[in-house]
């Protein structure tokens, strides 16, 4: 029983997965659907991050349906616009009745689904995980092209190219560490990994050997003392297991006490879990965080 | 009572018997407290003592400690309520994590913490396991109690954890945190990790006092071994000493689920393991399998951190790894004697 209950449970787990570790930074590339030369009018979009990507590059009179989680302020960055949305929980039967002309998945959206939904003949285009700024900026207009938005995520990508390429002058490199729910860490080939570089920081996911999604105990944290540690800051305040970390005495005694080598920020989880235009809040946070870091080491 | 020592390790002195364990959980504390992902040195307990803030000490003091008190509390608990569950249903099978009351336990704390009660009262979660092991006890008494067979017993355990899971699915989908799932699956497979000084206190008080409860029943569960009628004459009240059982198994069980999730098969493992030295006795095996459980559950939370590369394995999974065979093993062996 507890074997069978297991084994479907890890089908449940994958699905989850998507939302909690490794998708943090997904962004889109078209598998199926080539440019559109007619803007595609009735969009629906069955993936958290997709929905984003969405909101960023097109009218809402165009977007028929997001995903039920894009209403969650903690996880959303546009739960506000959500709530008068249509909302959907990524079934075949739904999708197929709100007749779209067009249907944005994740990578990691349930196979069936997606499956069904092609042999339907609707017209659906899936999304992989961008690991770098590289691919969430060549996915962005990729996906801009099927939207016919180039125009849009022109300007989005410029933006973005200002403030990640430009070159950090920081000759100090202190140790950070982005450390989600469960211990759960970015490290070398992610798009949290490009975000730390760009602010001058060594990761110190990378430094401990992990991959781009490792795990890192608090036991390691307080030991390899990294200067700046940041953590999501859960807009909505339901009870969670996996944050009830982030609340652990051990962590919260290095940062107060009289010998501070530990500072800890939040990020809206929002600007952490997908590869959009959303990143560029993090990449705000990060750098005033990073401007403070400078200012108390003269001070001191 | 000599007459029922079948084996011949049942002349195993009881003192010596608690003895040995007793120094093997320990070395097993002490270990527990020093290893670790980051291991550290033995002088560092100095500069706890004196309250320093060094990184050492913080993990001695804040993580580690609590982690090596509750892996203690919460196996000894486990331990010592296998071995009153079966010697009130007088068989070797019963066992909390198979019996569904952990699972029930679990459920209590799920609705406690899903629904936002254990934020504005932090003893709801413990309180919420109690009263889910407490119910599955009851239920499986009155299920069982009166035909204590294998079939009967394992037929209603099938049934506590059935109804125990798809409820807790239930509360799960209906709590507001769309990761609930997600984390209850992680936190069902039992785990110790990162548990802070204040889960200590939470659980520790009932603990001790569903100890307290099943350690008072130990002269009626030998009595019971000769059967209701003999117990009864030799002044036991069965009424009494049952609730004292189902209430002992709800608080320990209950508190200990709430803090380290379920930890499966222990209390199925120590109490096999140690009957034979104690004369198989049920009221003597208790302490000892208190103690046993509490050394299984150290060394196996000892194992955890080193057993795997990236993430630590949970403390279940690696109980039920060396529990699940012996499962099978004692149902053949009780069937073939029951024949």
């Amino acid at each position: 029983m507890v074997f069978l209950n297991s084994c479907l449970f890890t089908e449940k787990i994958k699905n989850t997965i998507i939302f909690v570790g490794l998708v943090f930074f997904s962004s889109i590339t078209t598998v199926s659907a080539e440019t559109n030369p007619n803007k595609p009018k009735r969009i629906v979009s069955i993936n958290l991050c997709t929905d984003q990507l969405l909101m960023a590059l097109v009218e809402t009179e165009r977007i028929i349906s997001v995903s039920h989680l894009s209403r969650d302020p903690s996880i959303s960055s546009f739960s506000g616009s959500a709530n008068t949305l249509h909302i959907n929980y990524g079934t075949a039967e739904e999708i197929y009745h709100l007749k779209p002309d067009l249907v944005l998945a994740g990578e990691y959206s349930k196979k069936n689904v997606v499956g069904v939904i092609k042999e339907l003949g609707l017209n659906i285009v899936t999304v992989e995980v961008a690991n770098s700024l590289k691919a969430m900026r060549s996915n962005l207009l990729k996906v801009a092209a099927v939207l016919g938005e180039e125009a849009k995520a022109k300007i989005l990508v410029s933006k973005i190219d200002n403030l990640f390429l430009s070159k950090n002058t920081y000759a100090e490199k202190p140790v950070a560490i982005v450390w989600r729910a469960r211990g759960l860490t970015d490290g070398r080939g992610s798009l949290v990994h490009d975000l730390l570089q760009a602010h001058g920081f060594r990761n110190l996911s990378e430094i401990l050997g992990r991959g781009a999604v490792g795990n890192i105990n608090l036991e390691q944290i307080i030991i390899a003392r990294p200067e700046l540690v940041i953590i999501p800051d859960p807009k909505q305040d339901y009870p969670s297991l996996s944050q009830l970390l982030f609340k652990h005495p051990a962590l919260r005694s290095l940062d107060r006490g009289t010998k501070p080598w530990l500072r800890i920020i939040k990020i809206p989880e929002w600007g952490l879990i997908c590869g959009g235009p959303q990143v560029l809040k993090a990449f705000e946070v990060l750098a005033s965080a990073r401007l403070d870091l400078l200012n108390n080491k003269q001070t001191r | 009572m000599e007459h029922d020592n079948k084996s011949p390790v049942a002349y195993f002195p009881y003192p010596g018997l608690l003895f040995l364990l007793a120094a093997l959980v320990t070395v097993l504390f002490i270990m527990s407290v020093f290893w670790g992902t980051v291991s550290i040195p033995a002088i560092t307990l100095l500069d706890v003592l004196f309250g320093d803030n060094s990184p050492s000490a913080i993990i001695l003091r804040e993580l580690r400690l609590p982690r090596a008190i509750l892996a203690l509390a919460v196996g000894a608990s486990l331990g010592m309520s296998g071995a009153a569950l079966q010697g009130l249903l007088r068989n070797p099978l019963a066992e909390p994590g198979l019996i569904g009351v952990s699972g029930s336990a679990a459920l209590g704390s799920v609705i406690a913490f899903y629904s936002g009660l254990s934020v504005t009262y932090t003893l709801a979660l413990p309180v919420g396991g109690m009263i889910g092991a407490c119910f599955s006890v009851g239920l499986l008494y009155y299920l069982a109690g009166r035909d204590p067979s294998i079939l009967t017993i394992i037929l209603a355990g099938v049934a506590i954890n059935a109804v125990a899971g798809a409820l807790t699915i239930l509360a799960l989908n209906l709590a507001p945190n769309p990761f609930a799932a997600f984390e209850v699956f992680f936190w069902l497979l039992g785990s110790l990790t990162d548990r802070s000084m204040k889960h200590l206190f939470m659980a520790l008080p009932f603990i001790g006092i569903g100890v307290c409860f099943l350690l008072s029943t130990s002269r009626g569960l030998d009595a019971l071994t000769l059967g209701e009628d003999v117990a009864f004459s030799l002044g036991i009240s069965i009424k009494s000493l049952q609730a004292r059982i189902v209430l002992g198994i709800a608080l320990a069980v209950g508190a200990s689920v709430s803090v380290a999730g379920v930890v499966g098969f222990v209390g199925l493992v120590v109490p096999h393991l140690l009957r034979p030295f104690v004369g198989y006795r049920p009221g003597r095996l208790l302490i000892p399998c208190a103690l046993g459980g509490a050394a299984l559950t150290l060394a196996a939370d000892i194992v955890v951190r080193f057993a795997t590369q990236g993430p630590e394995l949970q403390l279940g999974v690696l109980t039920s790894l060396i529990g699940a065979p012996f499962f099978l093993v004692l149902v053949v062996k009780t069937r073939r004697e029951g024949r």
